[in-house]
């Protein structure tokens, strides 16, 4: 069995002895207009990217469905040590041909010496028409073409040939960098997809937060410095003048239950983050001094602790007729509750309705 | 597989529900239909792909409005009518129909003074750019087309994508020096009177040379029309921008335009009509400058009429009217109330 290593090993080899490694563009024709025969290829994906049938593309190809990995991080030297050796198969009076060819020779030195991470890989990135785009060795296409091209057909097909190659080459160098910053990339996107779900949590998942409160936290984290980068959600949230509903059972000898109103004055609420994408609040737990008003003539006067699930039980006093009466409260938290409420209701509409459509 | 460029299409302030982007979609094919670059197929060479966050602010809307409204009721069974004005604001804010002040102006509001729906509008933003740009083939590109609000979305998010670091202190991959978009376009640019920590000028939202540190972008587009109010306040307007060779080179580029086809003149299908700001604009994002002809780009200039449908009267009027709601310049965001005010009494 031919492993893919002794086949990039083959093709190594013949690149350093035969023709460089370029895609066919024999069926091409370049005498109305190399500008978009040239653009047609590129998006095709034939200038060295997904479409290039050539034996370096498929190793490269090949390579890049390996996983990471010490073994893929070797053998990526390897297949830019087969690109370098099939550019210097091209032939070095064309233009861009030396240039793709010192860049190559400087970027294997680069890389000998620093992480890729701390190189700047997007050289390599190419622009439609420019590789290495404003730099100053940068190797235009567009005027490559209008030189080449105004004057000689035959000379315009080999230009083109040429020029092909060399965008290919630098496609193909692209391909391993970013191949070998896809660790990394990967690894930023999951940060971001939970760093994300936590602001998402800590703005619509914990309590509710009216507008001057969600104001109030914001302008303690902003107070904290300011932030460029990726920022952390804090784990706790403040709570001022948060209103809410909440029913409440009086030590009277009936015990019946009856309808408040709780004006949390100040509390705070924090949580642990945790959960399978580390972005579920765990753990909450809170307390607030608050007001209740119960429809008598007395604003009672307490506190309440905040639980999961969005619970919260409280006590609160008031003077009736001269005397301090306790009460109980239960509250729950309305805004989630009634959004709660309507995703449920929405949910069954949903699975209700196909079945009626005709 | 063909290996399409995608262009990013971020919207601006108002209630955006999902398949907002296909009108402007649309507009773009149609204006790409007239041009060279056409010979290819649109769908062959872009991909459009819209960012949209306007959940982050409608959820958070919908749920005061619900708050409100459970509030309201109990506040005025149990005699708390303190609790009932508190919430009695917001006893509309979820309502998307004719309701400006909750749909517009609050995505504004939410996204430059409350920091903690900011850092939620940027990292899911972040996140959407990532991911598509971590699917590109080598060789395909990617661009950015925001508008208004999503200037300032656009700006903050790629900045902070840019210059993020993983958990752990490690490189992302997704710095400047490694990836860079080819285009970044800014219609109706509000960026700079919203910024807060990153810096307009100074952020890594720039053009520059490819793989040049701090640099995001190879081309930078920015339209105005002049009659935009929006774009007046703390103008995004750099001289000799990201730097003296940046813009000898033409990396930056500022097209002001002036055509009153509609009262809404921020609208961003508006502004793309105009040959001055979609020329420019697929010739960058086809990176050679025959996309467009020579011979088509004056065709469309002369074609384009100033006023559009309108009769030359109305245009006049019309004209005249946005003239006169043109704010004076101002360096503080908090011009938005008198802008808002008055251009929005010109759609009565």
């Amino acid at each position: 069995m031919k492993s893919w290593y002794t086949f990039l090993l083959a093709i190594t080899s013949v690149c350093a002895h035969a023709a460089a490694d370029c895609p066919d563009l024999s069926a091409v024709d370049v005498s109305e207009d190399s500008v978009m025969e040239f653009d047609v290829l590129r998006l095709g994906g034939t200038l060295g990217d997904t479409a290039c049938a050539t034996p370096l593309c498929d190793s490269i190809a090949e390579w890049e469905r390996k996983a990471p990995g010490d073994e893929k991080t070797t053998r990526s030297a390897e297949l830019l040590d087969a690109i370098r050796a099939s550019a210097a198969e091209l032939p070095s009076d064309r233009p861009g041909v030396s240039t793709l060819n010192n860049q190559l020779d400087v970027w294997r030195e680069l890389l000998s010496e620093a992480d890729i991470m701390t190189l700047s890989t997007a050289v390599w990135q190419v622009d439609p028409f420019r590789i290495f785009g404003d730099q100053e060795y940068e190797i235009d296409i567009q005027e490559i073409f209008a030189e080449s091209c105004d004057t000689s057909v035959s000379s315009c097909n080999d230009i083109f040939e040429t020029t092909a190659c060399v965008y290919s080459h630098a496609v193909m160098q692209r391909r391993v960098y970013v191949g070998l910053l896809k660790i990394n990339r990967q690894a930023t996107i999951q940060y971001l997809e939970r760093l994300n779900s936590r602001w998402s949590a800590f703005n619509s998942g914990g309590r509710s937060l009216f507008p001057w409160e969600l104001w109030a936290n914001g302008a303690i984290q902003a107070g904290k410095g300011a932030h460029r980068g990726f920022v952390e959600p804090p784990t706790y949230q403040i709570s001022l003048l948060h209103p809410s509903v909440a029913v409440q059972g009086e030590d009277t000898s009936d015990g019946s239950l009856q309808a408040a109103v709780v004006l949390e004055l100040i509390g705070w609420y924090g949580w642990r983050w945790g959960g399978r994408d580390g972005a579920a609040m765990k753990r909450p737990f809170g307390g607030s001094l608050i007001l209740s008003w119960d429809g008598s003539d007395e604003v009672g006067y307490g506190a309440m602790i905040h639980l999961p699930k969005n619970w919260s039980i409280g006590a609160t006093q008031k003077k009736v007729n001269g005397n301090t009466e306790t009460t109980l409260l239960l509250s729950v938290d309305l805004g989630k509750f009634l959004t709660e409420e309507e995703r449920l209701r929405q949910n069954l509409i949903d699975k209700i309705e196909p079945a009626l459509t005709f | 597989m063909t290996v399409a460029d995608t262009i990013f299409l971020v919207h601006g302030m108002g209630h955006h529900p999902e398949g907002w982007h296909v009108p402007v979609q649309t507009a773009i094919k149609k204006l790409y239909g007239k041009y060279k670059l056409s010979r290819v197929p649109f769908d062959q060479r872009f991909k459009i792909k819209p960012i949209s966050y306007d959940s982050v602010f409608r959820n958070l809307v919908t749920r005061w409005q619900n708050d409100a409204n459970a509030l309201g009721a109990a506040a005025a069974a149990v005699g708390a009518s303190e609790v009932g004005r508190l919430v009695g604001w917001l006893r509309n804010a979820g309502q998307v129909d004719n309701n400006f002040v909750w749909t517009h102006a609050a995505d504004v509001l939410l996204y430059r003074l409350f920091y903690t729906v900011r850092q939620e509008v940027k990292t899911h933003v972040a996140a959407e750019f990532a991911r598509e740009i971590d699917s590109l083939s080598a060789s395909a590109r990617w661009s950015v087309i925001a508008h208004s609000l999503g200037t300032a979305v656009a700006h903050d998010s790629l900045d902070m994508l840019m210059s993020g670091q993983q958990e752990d202190g490690s490189p992302t991959g997704f710095e400047a020096r490694n990836e860079q978009a080819l285009v970044i376009a800014m219609v109706a640019n509000v960026s700079r009177v919203l910024q807060t920590a990153a810096k307009a000028y100074d952020s890594n939202v720039k053009p520059g040379r490819a793989g040049q540190n701090g640099r995001s972008c190879r081309r930078f587009l920015n339209f105005r029309h002049v009659l935009d109010p929006f774009t007046i306040p703390k103008m995004f307007r750099p001289d000799a921008w990201p730097d003296s060779t940046a813009a000898a080179n033409g990396l930056y580029r500022f097209v002001e335009v002036n055509h009153v086809h509609d009262v809404n003149v921020h609208d961003l299908a508006h502004y793309l009509k105009h040959p001055g700001v979609h020329i420019p604009l697929f010739r960058e994002l086809a990176g050679f400058s025959s996309a467009v002809t020579l011979e088509q780009e004056a065709e469309a200039h002369e074609n384009f009429k100033q006023f559009g449908q309108l009769s030359q009267s109305v245009g006049v009027r019309l004209k005249e009217k946005l003239e006169s709601v043109s704010p004076g310049i101002s360096e503080d965001w908090k011009a938005y109330r008198e802008i808002w005010d008055t251009f929005i009494a010109l759609f009565d």
